[in-house]
């Protein structure tokens, strides 16, 4: 059983700034990036732009308005189909952990669901809801949906069931046990959950406005790539990945601290 | 039949699983305040009568009647009792007092005596200073004691207890152990003890019901014959003990080679 | 609740889509005609033109997967090895775990220019740093739990690994391994459809949809999520109950 409750909860995304991170990783790390990619750039050009030539690029995006209005709308669609993917995925999850009947009906559905390729369910919400903002919300939170479930659903099933008898022994109502006792022992995994559905959210955004949309960094980034100015790409790129990093270590993080602090 | 003193009464009690039965037949009663332990070799059974006392598991066969209201009828209400588990089971992300504050909410105990309630259990079990602790920060002993804590704060029917010093070392157990008996008087609670441990249950109890093998009936209903208070490491107590060990010698198998391995329930 | 029962609820949920499916065929225009995929689906299944396209795909996955898992194996050992290492490769999976995989694909693109190559090489970059953080921590929580073991009873370095790092990895290696496999599938169609691929799946399904053919895109999703669930089902988690089939 232990094979089937480890798996994407575990996964902790690395942190490259864990507790002891040195400098000279960090220094080697990057020293050794920098080198084969400008490798890589001699070897491969002009396919692969020169991490100097890019550097200037960033810089000039940085200062450009058409990048922020581009990366303001991506990050409303990252949030908005993250907010509604996290809570639909933690309710599905919660229900299909507490009860084995749920469960039984919505396995076959959500493996199902996750068998599907990123790129059909654009498709199909082109096709449903046309090649407006509804499309890109809907086909990013019905692909981002299962995997929540899933990580969630596993730690409802590795609860401590000791505290469930408890919670009937002293006769709590079925309101208070779960707020009280379920809810806090998912928080752990529900902020795991929170950080895999973000980071899912922003990378299949790039999809989503590549294939679906007219603006946004994916439509900007794969609009740059048609017109071959790979230099583009890589800044676009770069800045985008940056950023959502550290909003996701920023926020995130802080939450986790607040939420956790009976731990002891 | 049932005097308005008897809090629990069993009668034919029985549970089976899939026709494998873990328990074969249960007749006993408990009166207000009595303090009875139940002892019972390991798969005797233990976890179906708990789980059957309290409320989680009907039984497959028979009635369990608690203060003249039958479990397990399809309209009646879960009792209310109080429960001291192995491990603790507080909840780690509430502070002691909002651990007791929660079994309160859903008891019928006025909001307005809530405090008053607390302080005054918290002093009987000695652990008033740790009122606003995380239970994590507390030692297995302290823990234990909250546990207890909560199970009297209810004003329950009657306490189960499941080997509730097992897991702690022999020094904070025996400290506990000392004190039960002094807190169930105070408080007369009713209290129902398992446990392996012969000598726990002499000093604890003034009744014990010796189970059989499982599946399990009671084969004694033994009456402790010591007056209180009584010392742990008393020559009588040590009697006791090993006139219990004669008697169960043959039905527990004691001195037998195993031939069958039981099913532990 | 007993299997008989599990199995009914679980074959309802699949039963129900049927009719979902002609219930959304009936009010949209896109969605075609159950009947008509199945109807199609002997003479798509016999065309050798799918099976080339499948084969494609499938080939560019099981490379790249295998790539990738010996990428993953190779830095969890390596991350073991010494603190300057697992720094610098920490930074190399953080990266590779960030990118998306669209991003991925286009780069793959422009350095490998459509050659077989850069499909395989995006499968692989994706997913190794799944294989690598997953049997990373896998191997760290066997080092604190088993050392000690080991140490005491002197086992050999090789019956070490072979008894009690191997059965105590093995877990993550699986749990790892099961999210790598379910990305790769995931990863493969985004790379074929914005490497402008010529074959596979993703360039099947990209020219369907190109022309309008609903029956055809319907027909290779169809295909396409079955060859998923049965590589998971099928051989992958076979794989994994045989390998712990002592658990009981």
């Amino acid at each position: 059983m232990t094979a089937k409750t480890l798996p994407l909860a575990r996964l902790r995304l690395l942190p490259p700034g864990g507790p002891g991170a040195g400098l000279p990783g960090l220094v080697i790390a990057l020293g050794s990036m920098l080198v084969i990619w400008q490798l890589g750039a001699i070897a491969v050009r002009p396919w692969i732009p020169t991490p100097a030539d890019t550097a200037v690029e960033i810089w000039a995006n940085l200062q450009s308005p058409e990048f922020w209005l581009d990366f303001r709308l991506t990050l409303a669609r990252v949030l908005g189909a993250f907010a509604l993917a996290t809570l639909a995925g933690a309710a599905v999850g919660i229900l299909i952990g507490l009860s084995e009947r749920a469960e039984a009906f919505f396995q076959p559905l959500l493996a199902l669901a996750l068998a599907v390729p990123d790129p059909v369910y654009i498709i199909f919400a082109i096709l449903a809801f046309g090649t407006g903002e509804v499309a890109g919300f809907v086909a990013l939170t019905v692909a981002v949906t299962p995997f929540v479930s899933n990580i969630v659903r596993s730690s409802v099933r590795a609860r401590d069931t000791g505290l469930d008898e408890m919670a009937r022994i002293y006769r709590l109502p079925r309101a208070a046990a779960l707020r009280h006792q379920l809810l806090p022992q998912l928080v752990p995994a529900l902020l795991t959950a929170a950080r895999f559905s973000f980071a899912l959210s922003w990378k299949l955004a790039v999809v989503v406005e590549a294939i679906g949309q007219p603006d946004g960094i994916g439509a900007s980034i794969f609009e740059s790539f048609r017109l071959l100015r790979m230099r583009e790409v890589a800044a676009t790129a770069i800045i985008f990945i940056l950023a959502m990093q550290l909003l996701e270590r920023g926020v995130l993080g802080r939450v986790e601290k607040r939420l956790l602090g009976w731990r002891g | 039949m049932t005097s308005s003193d008897t809090v629990l009464k069993v009668v034919d009690l029985g549970v089976s699983y899939g026709g494998s039965p873990a328990i074969s037949r249960l007749d006993f009663e408990i009166r207000r305040g009595e303090f009875v332990a139940i002892l019972g070799p390991s798969g005797c059974g233990k976890s179906s009568m708990l789980n059957t006392l309290s409320g989680l598991m009907a039984p497959t066969r028979g009635r369990v009647v608690v203060d003249g209201d039958e479990l397990y009828l399809p309209r009646s209400r879960d009792p209310r009792l109080g429960y001291v588990f192995q491990a603790h089971r507080l909840l780690p992300w509430r502070t002691v007092r909002q651990n007791l504050e929660l079994v309160l909410s859903a008891s019928e105990v006025p909001r307005e005596t809530w405090e008053a309630r607390i302080d005054e259990i918290l002093e009987i079990l000695h652990i008033s200073q740790f009122k606003d602790a995380w239970p994590m920060r507390l030692s297995g002993g302290q823990r234990q004691r909250v546990s207890i804590a909560r199970a009297l704060l209810v004003d329950p029917s009657y306490i189960l207890m499941d080997e509730p010093l097992s897991t702690l070392d022999e020094v904070t157990a025996r400290s506990l152990r000392q004190e039960l008996t002094g807190i169930c008087q105070r408080t007369g609670a009713t209290v129902v003890f398992v446990t392996h441990s012969i000598r726990e249950a002499v000093y604890l109890a003034d009744r014990i019901l010796i189970l059989t093998r499982g599946p399990s009936t009671i084969f004694e209903d033994y009456h402790v014959p010591i007056e209180r208070p009584r010392d742990y490491d008393d020559a009588r107590i040590r009697e006791v003990e090993a006139d219990i060990i004669r008697r169960i010698q043959v039905p527990w198998g004691l001195d037998m080679p195993q031939t069958t391995e039981r099913r532990s329930a | 609740m007993r299997l008989s029962e599990k199995r009914a609820w679980s074959a309802l949920a699949m039963l129900l889509l049927l009719p979902a499916w002609w219930i959304a065929h009936r009010n949209t225009t896109f969605i075609a005609d159950p009947v008509e995929v199945f109807a199609h689906l002997p003479g798509f299944l016999a065309d050798p033109g799918t099976w080339l396209n499948i084969g494609v795909t499938l080939w560019r996955v099981a490379a790249g997967l295998a790539l990738g898992v010996a990428a993953g194996v190779f830095a969890a050992f390596a991350m073991r090895h010494s603190r300057v290492l697992r720094e610098v490769l920490g930074y190399y999976v953080t990266a590779a775990l960030r990118t998306p995989s669209a991003i991925a694909a286009i780069l793959a693109v422009a350095i490998f220019r459509g050659n077989e190559a850069g499909y395989v090489a995006v499968v692989a970059f994706i997913t190794f740093p799944y294989m690598a953080v997953g049997l990373r921590d896998g191997l760290e929580s066997a080092d604190r739990e088993l050392e000690e073991l080991a140490q005491i009873y002197h086992l050999g370095l090789w019956r070490q690994i072979r008894h009690i790092t191997a059965p105590f990895v093995a877990p993550f290696l699986f749990s790892a391994l099961r999210n790598a496999h379910a990305l790769a599938w995931k990863v493969i169609v985004v790379a074929e459809i914005f490497g402008a691929a010529r074959t596979g799946f993703g360039a099947a399904f990209e020219h369907a949809w190109n022309y309008m053919l609903m029956v055809e895109v319907h027909l290779w999703l169809l295909v396409f999520m079955a060859i998923v669930l049965i590589a998971e089902y099928g051989v992958i988690r076979r794989l994994e109950t045989f390998v712990f089939r002592w658990r009981g």
